[in-house]
């Protein structure tokens, strides 16, 4: 077999390793021997980093010479929900510098949870001559003038997308900055801007890139100008509009419909900012072939919702709030068959009385109805272990579930018992189960079932459950596919931590807040573990001047093989064997 | 650390109360039993439960991101700012009024609105055949045509695409 190896020549292993993209195809490759793991890592063009801090800049620079494109994710996901404080950490500038005079021909950048500043975008646009591909998904810290810099200077940008990031919006000139020669965009995402774009610059580069199939517009951009805009993208697959609303002019209308009817690929649809129900019937011509619809920011009613959605018949997706309520979602249930991914969100989150009668029915009947239904996240008030138990029985094929109960420690609100026996069904039925987030009142015994069942699950978000620490051990020790874990107020502490401390390093990360975890049992974890960095939280002051037994705010563990990292901020420790002894 | 370990994993942590912890742990992480033995003897901590049970702050509760927190926000404390003003001519006289027909749900609500700002009593297609009588005035619309029309016919968001102006006329044509 070795003889068999090292006799092939090494362009043909480079030329079969090119049709191999799959990261863990590839690693596996790169473990046959040592010319296959050097021939891999020469040929190498795209890496993904799950955690920033899992790696250095350097050690990735060393092992993989001539990558195209990096993928990179910074703060853990509760930082979505402001759990995680400003100045935790993230910065993309390492990377991009060390990248600059590394990677001189990188295409493509992709970040999520980062902070990105005006400096690290202006080194983009100098350092990259074929750069194509900037992707910003919650990212923070630039400004419109980083914008400016990668519009003026990345002439084979094919993609700008800035889906949810924070921008200091300073104006929108920065749009302006695409010289007249520049045509090649092909997917632009602009709506989490606040300012306005100048219109004209707008509708010529739109004009003038007959490649874009992606655009999606930002709310200043008002539903008098859209027709204008499409018309001359005939050609786009996804739309974001502005602002969906205007008076009612009929001359407006006809010339949106017929704009959109002219829009023969139009296949998503997001943006509807304050939508009007009067303006909704111009995109009834191309319903039919919608197959992804976002409509979390229109906040238009179930009847108009219910509608629209009947005359979706090739929806995939749906985005949408909870305005849709149970009779919209059965309605859903009827006439969108190819349903995969439905999302609802809560119109009044911080409302104590229901606005809306939307319940676990509406869940029911789209499980019941949509065969293909896989991905789900449901924001409501109430919820039955019988609901539950239903939705897992009829859709075994779920891969993601996730569900969101107002109220925390809601029980099932007609036998008044915890929801332990519901979600049970779900890990039980679903035997392909990767990401779940729980709701309701939840004792030790659904991690129980978690445990002996969840085999495949690689994601778990907890909130205001659990019993003792019993039912950490469960997950830790049960769920051998288990990458990511956050927890917040639950009741566990220190033992099932330390005594499932190995597990730690099969995981990505965990997150805990709010629960019972000692100092002590931190300093232990960071000291005994070398390969984790165990970052304690605390706004209120250095752990050390509290006792050991005092539970830290905040815990952030992950597994690393570049050591501590040293950009933390004044209210973050990383536990290991140096400061245990400094902080003791 | 240095304490010496003679104790079983059975008798290591409150084995009485969580047997299935200490043989799950034993079994699963034999080659790691040392370092969990010993974690566990190192810790001479132990854990408390959680006394009164936490209500999350509204700014981190439910986990909805910020964006749409914010955009939900201001849908709740403004109405929808959409506006349609029509002028309104009551018959008789010169100076006409101005209406936004969007700040209305629909034709009860519109007509309440009318009988208070012309104080009169206005008459509309649905209105009961006996109260016909005691109706002064008729409310009729402009549309996009240059028709005019009862109110009240054809369903509201129709009107709404329609209207162009609203007039009340006398009862007695």
């Amino acid at each position: 077999m070795l003889r068999m190896a090292s006799s092939f020549p090494e362009e043909v292993l480079e030329h079969v390793f090119s049709f191999i993209y799959d990261d863990k195809d590839r690693n596996a490759i790169s473990m046959v021997c040592k010319s296959w793991y050097e021939i891999e890592r020469w040929c190498r063009r795209r890496i993904f980093v799950g955690n920033c801090y899992a790696v250095s800049p350097p050690m990735v620079i060393r092992r993989f010479p001539e990558v195209r494109s990096v993928e990179l994710k910074g703060k853990p996901h509760f930082a979505d929900f402001n759990l995680v404080p400003e100045g935790w950490g993230g910065y993309v500038y390492p990377w991009i510098a060390a990248m600059a005079t590394a990677y001189p021909w990188l295409e493509e950048i992709r970040l999520k949870r980062m902070v990105v500043t005006d400096e690290a975008l202006e080194l983009i646009a100098k350092s990259f001559k074929n750069f194509k591909v900037l992707v910003l998904s919650s990212c923070e810290g630039f400004s419109t003038d980083g914008l400016a810099a990668i519009a003026a200077n990345c002439r084979n940008l094919k993609e700008l997308d800035l889906r949810e990031s924070e921008v200091d919006d300073l104006s929108g000139h920065w749009l302006s900055h695409f010289p007249d020669s520049y045509t090649s965009l092909v997917s632009l995402n602009i709506s989490c801007l606040g300012s306005e774009v100048s219109f004209s610059a707008l509708e010529r580069l739109v004009g003038r890139c007959p490649n874009l199939r992606t655009l999606r517009l930002n709310r200043a951009v008002p539903l008098d100008r859209l027709a204008n805009i499409l018309c001359r993208a005939p050609q786009l697959v996804e739309l974001g509009t502005g602002t969906y609303s205007a008076e009612l002019q009929p001359d407006v209308f006809s010339s949106l419909a017929g704009a959109f009817s002219g829009c023969k690929e139009l296949r998503s649809l997001s943006g509807f900012w304050d939508a009007v129900p009067g303006y909704l019937p111009a995109i009834y011509p191309i319903c039919p072939s919608l197959t992804s619809l976002n409509l979390s920011y229109a906040t238009i009613r179930s009847t108009d919702l219910t509608k629209l959605v009947s005359q979706c018949q090739s929806l995939q997706r749906l985005w949408v709030l909870d305005y849709i309520e149970d009779i919209g979602l059965e309605a859903l249930a009827a006439f969108c068959k190819d349903l995969r991914e439905l999302r609802v969100f809560p119109s009044e989150p911080f409302a104590q009385e229901p606005n809306v009668s939307l319940t676990e029915q509406g869940l029911v009947s789209v499980s019941e109805g949509c065969p293909k239904l896989h991905s789900v996240l449901y924001f409501c008030r109430q919820m039955t272990n019988d609901a539950l138990a239903t939705i897992a029985r009829n859709r075994p094929n779920m891969t993601r579930f996730r569900l969101c109960i107002i109220e925390p420690r809601a029980p099932d609100y007609i036998t008044l018992q915890p929801l332990d026996d519901g979600f049970g069904a779900i890990v039980e039925h679903c035997k392909d189960l990767q990401r779940l987030s729980m709701a309701g009142l939840l004792t030790d015994r659904v991690f129980e079932h978690i445990g002996n069942h969840a085999k495949k699950l690689e994601m778990l978000s907890v909130a205001f459950a659990g019993d003792s620490d019993l039912g950490l051990h469960h997950v830790l020790s049960g769920c051998e596919n288990l990458r990511k874990l956050e927890i917040r107020d639950c009741p566990f502490g220190d033992k099932a931590l330390l005594v499932n401390a190995a597990k730690l390093e099969t995981m990505r990360s965990l997150w805990m807040s709010s629960c019972s975890v000692s100092f002590g049992a931190c300093k232990l974890l960071g000291q005994k573990i070398p390969r984790l960095n165990v970052e304690v939280m605390d706004e209120r002051g250095p752990p050390g001047s509290r006792p050991e037994s005092c539970p830290v705010e905040k815990l952030y563990i992950y597994r690393t093989v570049a050591g501590p990292r040293f950009d933390m901020p004044g209210f973050v420790w990383t536990m290991d064997e140096d400061s245990a002894l400094r902080l003791s | 650390m240095g304490r010496g370990g003679s104790t079983s994993s059975s008798s290591s942590l409150e084995s009485s109360n969580y047997p299935a912890l200490t043989s799950r742990s034993s079994s699963l992480y034999q080659q790691n039993r040392d370092l969990s033995t010993d974690l566990r003897l190192g810790l001479s901590i132990s854990t408390s439960q959680q006394g009164n049970p936490s209500i999350p702050s509204e700014s981190d509760w439910p986990p909805i991101k910020p964006i749409l927190k914010k955009e939900l926000a201001a849908e709740e404390n403004e109405c929808n700012s959409a506006t349609f003003f029509v002028k309104v001519y009551m018959e008789g006289i010169p100076i006409g009024r101005k209406l936004d027909l969007l700040a209305h749900d629909g034709y009860h609500d519109l007509i309440r609105t009318l009988n208070h700002m012309f104080n009169t009593s206005i008459l509309w297609a649905e209105m009961d055949g006996d109260e016909h009588s005691e109706q002064n005035h008729v409310l009729t619309y402009e549309d996009k045509e240059g028709d005019w029309l009862i109110v009240g016919d054809v369903p509201w968001e129709m009107f709404l695409s329609s209207v162009r102006r609203l007039k009340i006329t006398r009862a007695d044509i």
